[in-house]
């Protein structure tokens, strides 16, 4: 900083430093840093700070002023849900935060079937850009749609993921499917109508016949049967499984299966037996925190 | 003591910590919620104000951005955002920006304490963190194993 303490005489002895500062007013600062990004990094300047950005309090007091720069600064904060079936209260929610990039991200979600029609909604809770924007669930060629199939959004390293199952049209209705993973993206050129575009991005794809276990009980389970649960937090390459009574870790390259909890006995509807509807897809991410960062062991 | 000006306008004197007395129409003055309540319960009625926790020097660019604010109507907002804009960048030579906002935060200075945070904000946004410690002399208390380990919790926003 060009300023130095000499600059002001009057003053010694009383010059208030930044640290110096009442802890509501330090966070106020923090609250206005210009990502979430930035004030994750912001952690690491010293303990005071770190406790500052990382009380949930914070969290509102930056989602609050990033709402109402948000025509200034192109920061969004913006809404997902599902369109089709909202009348029948099976509507999800997914809100994220972030600049251009939607660099953070996190997520109130459950998963639900949805038909071909459907398509998300985005919308900005603020009531800055209030206007709602259609976005269509990515393509997938040659396949059978998203159809009944069941697809989940999730937060893996700060951005919004999606995957879903998706069968091949020649197979149709064999048990091979393939597992896509996407990541959203914002692209900034003009959308024609909209200003902002929202694409998905391919990420993963893995057919079924290519996972993998060495667990005996895995490999005789119908790969069919499998529910999608959650993306990994910080590890892109690993989504969770529901594999009967298991929840299965899945390596989205190597499609190696393992085997990371197994419900216990009383939770299993069915018990034992590859019938098993096993493990619900009622799995709520209830470690993410309400501030949008990744969940460490 | 409240004096009248020639266009009636009601003068208020406000009196830094150091002692400095500073004559503003009360219009100004009232830009600052904690004055405008001082006011208004009728503290103002006999002598001046005493803000113990205000030096003369930062009042003085405190009133300066009173006066603005009080004269300026909503039309002249992008007008008033550069005004602002200049003002913060002068304040900052001449106090410290930090005693700044103490003060915007004790007279109830909403627009004032929002531009001076942000400012900041924006002195910290795209530095990293040995930047920001240095730019305001802050001590690094981690141990290297618990910076090591913030570091990882929070590995995404650190590539």
């Amino acid at each position: 900083m060009k300023k130095q303490k000499t600059l002001y005489p009057s003053l010694a002895g009383r010059l208030i430093m930044i640290n110096d500062l009442p802890d509501v007013l330090l966070a106020e600062i923090l609250a206005r840093v210009h990502s979430y990004r930035c004030a994750i990094s912001c952690k690491l300047v010293c303990k005071q700070w770190y406790f500052l950005i990382s009380c949930p309090n914070f969290v509102s007091r930056f989602l609050a002023n990033h709402a109402q720069n948000d025509h200034h600064q192109k920061h969004s904060l913006i809404g997902l849900s599902v369109g089709g079936r909202l009348r029948r209260r099976q509507d999800w929610c997914i809100r994220f935060i972030g600049s251009q990039d939607l660099e953070s991200a996190w997520t109130h979600s459950t998963s639900k079937n949805f038909d071909e029609k459907s398509h998300i909604v985005v919308y900005d809770p603020s009531g800055a850009g209030s206007e709602k924007r259609l976005c269509d669930f990515p393509a997938v060629e040659n396949c059978w749609g998203t159809g009944t199939r069941l697809v989940r959004l999730g937060v893996c390293r700060g951005s919004l993921r999606m995957m879903g199952t998706f069968f091949s049209q020649n197979n149709f209705p064999g048990r091979v499917f393939t597992l896509c993973v996407w990541e959203i993206l914002m692209d900034e050129e003009d959308g024609g109508h909209h200003g902002k575009v929202i694409i998905w991005r391919l990420k993963h794809s893995i057919r079924s016949n290519q996972m993998s276990s060495q667990n005996s009980r895995l490999q005789s389970t119908p790969k069919s049967e499998i529910k999608l649960l959650e993306f990994d937090p910080v590890d892109e390459e690993i989504v969770y499984l529901g594999f009967c009574d298991c929840i299965v870790s899945c390596n989205l390259t190597t499609g190696n299966l393992e085997v990371v909890l197994e419900a216990p006995s009383h939770f299993r509807r069915y018990p034992g037996g590859s019938t098993s509807r096993g493990v619900s897809n009622k799995v709520f991410p209830v470690a993410h925190p309400l501030w949008p960062a990744p969940l460490f062991s | 003591m409240s004096i009248t000006t020639e266009n009636n306008e009601k003068m208020i004197t406000l009196m830094s910590s150091d002692g400095e007395e500073f004559v503003v129409e009360e219009a100004v003055a009232a830009q600052s919620q904690t004055i405008k309540h001082l006011i208004e319960d009728g503290c103002s009625t006999e002598g001046s104000i005493p803000l113990p926790n205000v030096t003369g020097r930062v009042l003085s660019e405190v009133i300066q951005y009173c006066k603005k604010h009080s004269s300026s109507d909503d039309k002249e907002e992008k007008e008033l955002e550069a005004w602002d804009a200049e003002f913060v960048k002068a304040a900052d030579d001449h106090v410290a920006l930090t005693d700044l906002m103490m003060a915007a935060n004790f007279l109830d200075i909403k627009g004032l304490l929002d531009l001076v945070a942000q400012t900041l904000a924006n002195m910290i946004t795209g530095k990293s963190p040995e930047e920001v410690r240095r730019m305001w002399n802050i001590k690094n208390d981690f141990t290297p194993e618990e910076a090591e380990k913030v570091r990882k919790e929070n590995q995404w926003a650190f590539e």
